[in-house]
């Protein structure tokens, strides 16, 4: 038996009962992504392992910084410029075969080490001539040749033709 | 981060049922943009459809369960109030048994939930007193609909109605009522030489454009009905063939009419002799038409008799079961159709299958296993009649505004003062939901999946835009949950569990599944297990053993008579912008902004006579109560006839507060249209309660496009070519 009432009361849940429900929310959410998460998390572990994380981390803390010195670089210019360069720097990047960056890591690694041994010999002809008997010099040398020969070639086929010598 | 997201729905404001898509992000709607591949509306929509869905981020939601304590509504948890639910309901059960308890279905929700809830009362509590909104206004068609051709919906699609020769429309306004639908009678009836008549008391869009409007007495639509009809069979303009071969009963039809002369009509209706042989000569020059009817109709004390009278004229001139023909009784809201397809009625379960015949009661105790209640139980009318007798002691209501839109408000809200236990389940907190011992939170129709059945036959999927608002929940999803505190083992995961129930036991839904829905796909029942459906009735047989249709006699039920004081009739009805009694679109900032308030249309000559202007307040009041308001003049009514629309949750605006109880026979369906009310004038000018920017205040002259052969014509008009112009 009852009289009509024409308010109802609105309660705001107390801070810790949202949270209660946040959270189960959130766990329901988790739950139903349980197989993405699972792939998610072997890839974070693998990207921890291979430092990856720890340089993104990195470049985050530089943050602000790093931010700034790319903007600012883009203001420059010839700013766009070098955007599109690093465009195109990654575009090569990708149509490259891994194995190659493999081999120049190899050279890179290498070089690296002689630089920090101070030269025992003098240089000279000689040693050049007897470095390229070396099969892994020489081998070294048939990559730089056909590197200068390929970028030889994309040269001359740009090149404007020059005037005409009459 | 949101991303936009594009979800297709159906509206869940008219029995239309149009389709579109919600662009949405986050809980934000981008837009609502409809399809061609929209089966019922194509790219139409009205105000409500495209721009009316505000209310669901609306403040005023329920969003937690409510209980009554100490004379204030307290939230509580959903354990807490479904407990308490169960409990109560459980021991009203137990003290006065399963009848002593009704629920009322709501024909705004899915047909899932219609169906669970009618399982409920049934299979969980033990009671067939289930009743929905239907009854206010549908039920009389429905009945005329099975008496004469055996299926309660209409015979055919809109289509149908767009290809018709003539539409009659008696007692509707589809232009605000039903609006995408009256855009299809106007381009028929501007582009392709369809013919128009409307049978209304009231100047609305469609009257205005009519060939022939006829204006009678309020209630008096049976008797022109019945002397037209007499007409046509005395001059031989009729189907004989259809009659011979596809209906029984005419020797009694045509006994039965001999009293409706054309004489007694013009005496009884107040129209004139010659607009009823317009009539009839009109309906016999049409090799297709369909008839249009609504409240007008249906919510008199005759409402059943009239819709018979509508289909007993359609059948003897065989306007049944071809394209472009049929009875098309309009359904008003998005799911009266499908209310009463799942059995949310005291007399029948889903499929319109009896309760009191032993062996649909056996399919359904084997389906459900349980055993299932044999007498028929109360309607909503009986059901407050009830509850004043001592008898009904509890009521369950799902998203019905009863205390508003059932007639006699006082009366009724007087019952549910006397219940001791309310329960309503509904989307805002409503007037009903004042009266409640517990207060559910539900969620509207964008938050979850379902179907719909439109005024077709069509149902339609709808998918759930958004996650439900706070701790609202779906219907369907209160409804399990309700049921299993009460012991019984539901398991349903999603509303396609519930219709795949529904369609192993319903005969019209056998064939019903949601991939058969699934996007803009839609089924008209009957539906075949292999798919196929019907969208055109009666084209081989009617479903009664014999095949025929039945013409059935009728009585003429005078209006209800009152004192002479009440010397002023009260029409009533809707208006375009707002639906219902605008729990919703009130809620929607830029309809409610168009139309802020309702307003009682009065007629210049009763303004004058009663020395008010337009922006008067007035009183009205009947022997059951009164409501103020302020008027606007118009043309649109005559006389003494006033227009009250029924768009309002403001107790001194409601219209009930001045129906009374009074209803057809046949069905209990209220008779709203009864009204007589004393006017009083309270304030005799004022700021017109019209807002400015209402269409209503426009003077639209309709133009068949660019009429150039007029311009040809014009006595200073200087062709640029030697040829005159052929016109």
């Amino acid at each position: 038996m009852a009289e009509p009432i024409a308010s109802i009361e609105r309660q705001t849940p107390p801070a810790a009962v949202e949270q209660a429900r946040a959270r189960a929310r959130l766990g329901a959410l988790l739950a139903a992504a349980e197989p993405a998460l699972a792939e998610g998390l072997q890839l974070l572990q693998q990207c921890s392992e291979a430092g990856l994380l720890q340089l993104a981390t990195g470049l985050m803390q530089e943050g602000e910084g790093l931010l700034e010195i790319l903007v600012k670089q883009a203001d420059q210019p010839g700013g766009a410029q070098l955007l599109k360069n690093m465009v195109a720097l990654v575009q090569v990047w990708g149509q490259l075969p891994p194995s190659l960056w493999t081999h120049l890591q190899a050279g890179l690694e290498a070089a690296s080490d002689a630089a920090q041994r101070p030269p025992t010999e003098k240089p000279g002809l000689r040693l050049y001539w007897q470095a390229l008997r070396d099969p892994d010099v020489a081998a070294g040398a048939g990559v730089m040749l056909a590197l200068l020969r390929g970028l030889g070639a994309s040269v001359r086929s740009h090149a404007q033709p020059g005037p005409r010598k009459g | 981060m949101a991303r936009v997201r594009r979800t297709k729905t159906v509206c869940t404001y008219c029995g239309v049922g149009c389709s579109f898509d919600i662009w949405s992000k986050g809980r934000t709607i981008l837009k609502v943009e409809p399809s061609m591949e929209a089966p019922a509306n194509q790219i139409s929509t009205c105000v409500k459809g495209k721009f009316g869905w505000d209310f669901v981020n609306s403040p005023e939601r329920l969003t937690q369960p409510l209980l009554r304590r100490d004379g204030r509504f307290v939230p509580v948890s959903w354990e807490e109030a479904l407990a308490f639910t169960a409990s109560r309901l459980r021991k009203l059960r137990a003290q006065y048994g399963p009848d002593a308890i009704g629920y009322i279905s709501s024909s705004k929700c899915t047909n899932e939930e219609n169906y669970l809830m009618q399982k409920f009362a049934r299979a969980v509590m033990g009671t067939n007193n289930i009743d929905n909104c239907s009854r206010y206004c549908q039920t009389p068609a429905t009945e005329g609909l099975r008496r004469t051709m055996g299926y309660g919906g209409d015979t055919g699609s809109i289509h149908d109605i767009a290809q018709a020769d003539l539409v009659v429309v008696i007692g509707a306004n589809p232009a605000e009522s039903h609006p995408v639908l009256s855009t299809r009678i106007r381009r028929a009836h501007k582009l392709h030489g369809q013919k128009l008549l409307v049978a209304d008391l009231r100047k609305h869009d469609l009257a205005a454009r009519a060939d022939l409007w006829l204006r009678p007495r309020p209630g008096t639509d049976l008797v022109w009905l019945c002397a037209v009809t007499r007409y046509l069979l005395e001059q031989g303009w009729v189907d004989e063939r259809f009659l011979a071969e596809r209906t029984t009963g005419l020797a009694e039809l045509r006994a039965s009419l001999a009293p409706y002369t054309l004489a007694y009509a013009e005496q009884v209706t107040g129209l004139s002799r010659r607009d009823l042989l317009r009539t009839a000569e009109m309906i016999h020059a049409a090799k297709r038409m369909c008839v249009l009817w609504a409240m007008g109709v249906t919510q008199h004390r005759g409402g059943s008799e009239t819709s018979t009278a509508i289909c007993n004229l359609l059948l003897v001139t065989g306007h049944v079961g071809r394209p472009g023909t049929g009875a098309y009784p309009l359904r008003g809201h998005n799911n009266v159709q499908g209310a009463g397809d799942m059995g949310c009625a005291p007399l029948y379960l889903p499929g319109y299958e009896r309760v009191d015949d032993p062996a649909v009661r056996a399919k359904y105790e084997r389906a459900w296993g349980v055993p299932l209640p044999e007498n028929p139980g109360l309607d909503n009318h009986l059901m407050v009649e009830a509850i004043h007798a001592g008898k009904l002691k509890g009521l369950y209501i799902m998203g019905e505004e009863m205390a508003l839109v059932d007639s006699n408000a006082n009366h009724v809200q007087a019952a549910f003062r006397k219940l001791d236990l309310l329960i309503v389940q509904d989307v805002f907190f409503s007037k009903t939901a004042q009266f409640a011992d517990v207060v559910l939170p539900a969620c509207p129709s964008l938050e979850k999946d379902g179907t719909f059945t439109n005024t077709e036959r069509r149902i339609q999927r709808l998918y759930k835009v958004f996650d439900p608002f706070g701790e609202s929940r779906p219907d369907w999803q209160i409804l399990c949950d309700l049921a299993r505190q009460l012991g019984a083992d539901w398991r349903y995961q999603h509303p396609s569990d519930i219709m795949a129930e529904i369609a192993s036991l319903a005969e019209l839904y056998r064939g019903v599944r949601y991939d058969r829905l699934e996007g803009y796909r839609s089924l008209q029942w009957p539906v075949a297990e292999n798919g196929i459906d019907t969208p055109l009735l009666y084209t081989e047989r009617f479903p009664f053993p014999d095949g025929r249709a039945r013409l059935c006699p009728v009585t003429w039920q005078p209006p209800q008579a009152f004192a002479a004081e009440y010397d002023v009739h009260v029409n009533n009805g809707r208006m375009l912008e707002h639906f219902h009694e605008g729990n919703l679109t009130y809620r929607v900032p830029g309809i409610a902004a168009k139309v802020p308030q309702p307003y009682v249309e009065v007629s210049p000559e009763l303004a004058a006579e009663r020395g008010f202007a337009d922006g008067a307040k007035v009183r009205l009041v009947s022997p059951f109560g009164e409501v103020e308001l302020r008027a606007t003049v118009t043309d649109r009514v005559q006389g003494n006839q006033v227009y009250l629309p029924m768009n309002t949750w403001r107790d001194h605006e409601a219209v009930n507060y001045l129906t009374s109880s009074e209803c057809d026979e046949v069905t209990h369906t209220p008779a709203y249209k009864e009204v007589a009310v004393r006017l009083e004038v309270v304030e005799p000018s004022g700021p017109s309660p019209v807002v400015h920017g209402n269409f209503r205040l426009g003077h639209p002259h309709p133009q068949r496009g660019v009429e150039v052969e007029r311009k040809w014509q014009r006595p200073d008009y200087r062709p640029l070519v030697d040829e005159p112009p052929q016109v």
